[in-house]
């Protein structure tokens, strides 16, 4: 419900003023403050609604929405179910329809800087469990023991599919698709290899959790390096150029 | 970039290459030469990230440094190493290692007697006493050991006074280092 209360200020300040300007500064406003609620270290997070700003920010800054979905998984892009529907019509909100005017560039722009700052700040952000008998901390993780980084991939990896209701505002060229799909192949097969522990299942064994948890931190840390690499695939502007030229030579470089 | 990145994780969580590569990649025409140590490139792509100055890829290099940093070998501390030699000027790096200040920097990083800490501490030794170049090796390292005894006695050194031509990411990579070794116990 939270969520929708969220959603439903965005859409409140867009009916209270109609001329383009004020709703660019408004759209504005609201994609500061939901990137003010993941900075911010003293709000609680719950994987939930960290999990629907980051979304959010994913359709908003890469994707054009076509036509909302009834099924969709992706919040953004979902109709709200019956009753919480009927109750935000009646505040008159825009959420069953696509946004009109669009998203401007300028506005898209923010909402992938946004997306990266927030990603940033997750990766630091870390958690605290307790275990038996200690507390654990793990670092740049969802609860479920998903990176935040290879969450955000896979949103948007499946937004991708998914072509009757939104669409990719830039396509890649052949080139960046099959890095693309190598590296997410590649992501696929260091899982298979090092298998993804559930962070639940941890507490057991001491010994045995530090041997595969020592394995399995190397395997995150260059899944990690992987997802940002597909992560800015889709999401740096080809305009501003990625730039890796300065990153192949120091690769030459090493030895 | 992210081909070498592919390449070596798959080379690094599979250490029998010739049976079997997942992504077909066998390169016929480097033989000769053996290819560098895939965490050797991994870190390089880590600095390179560090380089480039976005929160999120800084976020993401210091990150996966201190997931990796237990696998780190001597080689790595020294392309570390080499590489803050190119970025910070030779001439101020020599001074550094001259005066010792830099390697007990380093040194002091690692104070926690573990055996993974011991093992890369060597290797920080090792490379300073490398990139010094002129004595003898173990000779270079044992003064380099012996100066450290000196700086963990002295109390001024502890507060590291002189830190000068450092830079940044070197001394951010070196503390996820300690914070890893810390960490495993």
């Amino acid at each position: 419900m939270r969520i929708y209360t969220l959603k439903k200020t965005i859409d409140n300040s867009l009916r209270a003023r109609s001329d383009n300007q004020g709703i660019d500064a408004r759209r504005s406003w609201i994609i500061e403050q939901f990137a003010a609620l993941i900075r911010k270290g003293t709000i609680p997070k719950s994987d939930e609604w960290v999990q629907v700003i980051l979304e959010w920010f994913i359709v908003h800054g890469t994707f054009t929405i076509k036509k909302k979905s009834q099924k969709s998984s992706i919040s953004a892009v979902c109709i709200p179910p019956f009753p919480i529907k009927v109750w935000l019509s009646q505040l008159g909100t825009q959420i069953h329809s696509v946004p009109s005017p669009p998203y401007s560039d300028h506005l898209r722009r923010q909402c992938r800087e946004r997306l990266l700052g927030c990603l940033a700040d997750l990766t630091r952000l870390s958690i605290v469990t307790k275990m038996a008998e200690k507390a654990q901390r793990f670092t740049g993780i969802a609860l479920d023991g998903q990176l935040w980084l290879s969450r955000v991939a896979e949103i948007i990896r499946k937004l991708e599919k998914d072509s009757k209701h939104v669409a990719l505002l830039s396509e890649l060229d052949e080139d960046d698709r099959g890095k693309l799909e190598q590296a997410c192949g590649t992501v696929a097969w260091l899982r298979k290899v090092r298998p993804r522990f559930v962070l639940r299942v941890f507490s057991s064994e001491i010994f045995e959790c530090q041997v595969s948890g020592d394995q399995r931190e190397q395997a995150d840390g260059v899944e990690l390096l992987l997802q940002s690499f597909i992560i800015q695939f889709y999401i740096e502007d080809s305009s501003e150029g990625r730039d890796t030229a300065s990153l192949e030579v120091r690769c030459l470089f090493s030895h | 970039m992210v081909q070498s990145c592919i390449d070596s994780a798959s080379r690094l969580f599979q250490p029998s290459t010739d049976t079997f590569n997942v992504l077909e990649s066998p390169r016929d025409d480097q033989i000769q030469e053996p290819p560098p140590e895939p965490i050797d490139v991994l870190v390089d792509i880590i600095i390179g990230c560090l380089e480039k100055g976005t929160a999120f890829m800084r976020a993401v290099g210091i990150r996966s440094f201190s997931l990796l940093s237990g696998v780190v070998k001597d080689t790595t501390i020294n392309l570390i190493l080499s590489v803050s030699v190119s970025t910070t000027g030779f001439s101020s790096i020599l001074n550094n290692i001259h005066s010792n200040w830099n390697v007990g920097t380093l040194g002091n990083f690692l104070l926690t007697p573990t055996k993974k800490a011991t093992r890369v501490m060597m290797g920080i030794w090792k490379a300073a006493a490398i990139a010094t170049g002129c004595p003898p090796l173990g000779l270079r390292a044992a003064q380099v050991m012996s100066h450290k005894m000196r700086m963990r006695n002295s109390r001024a050194s502890q507060k590291f006074p002189r830190q000068m031509g450092v830079s940044p990411w070197v001394k951010r990579l070196m503390k996820r280092l300690r914070g890893n070794s810390m960490m495993i116990r």
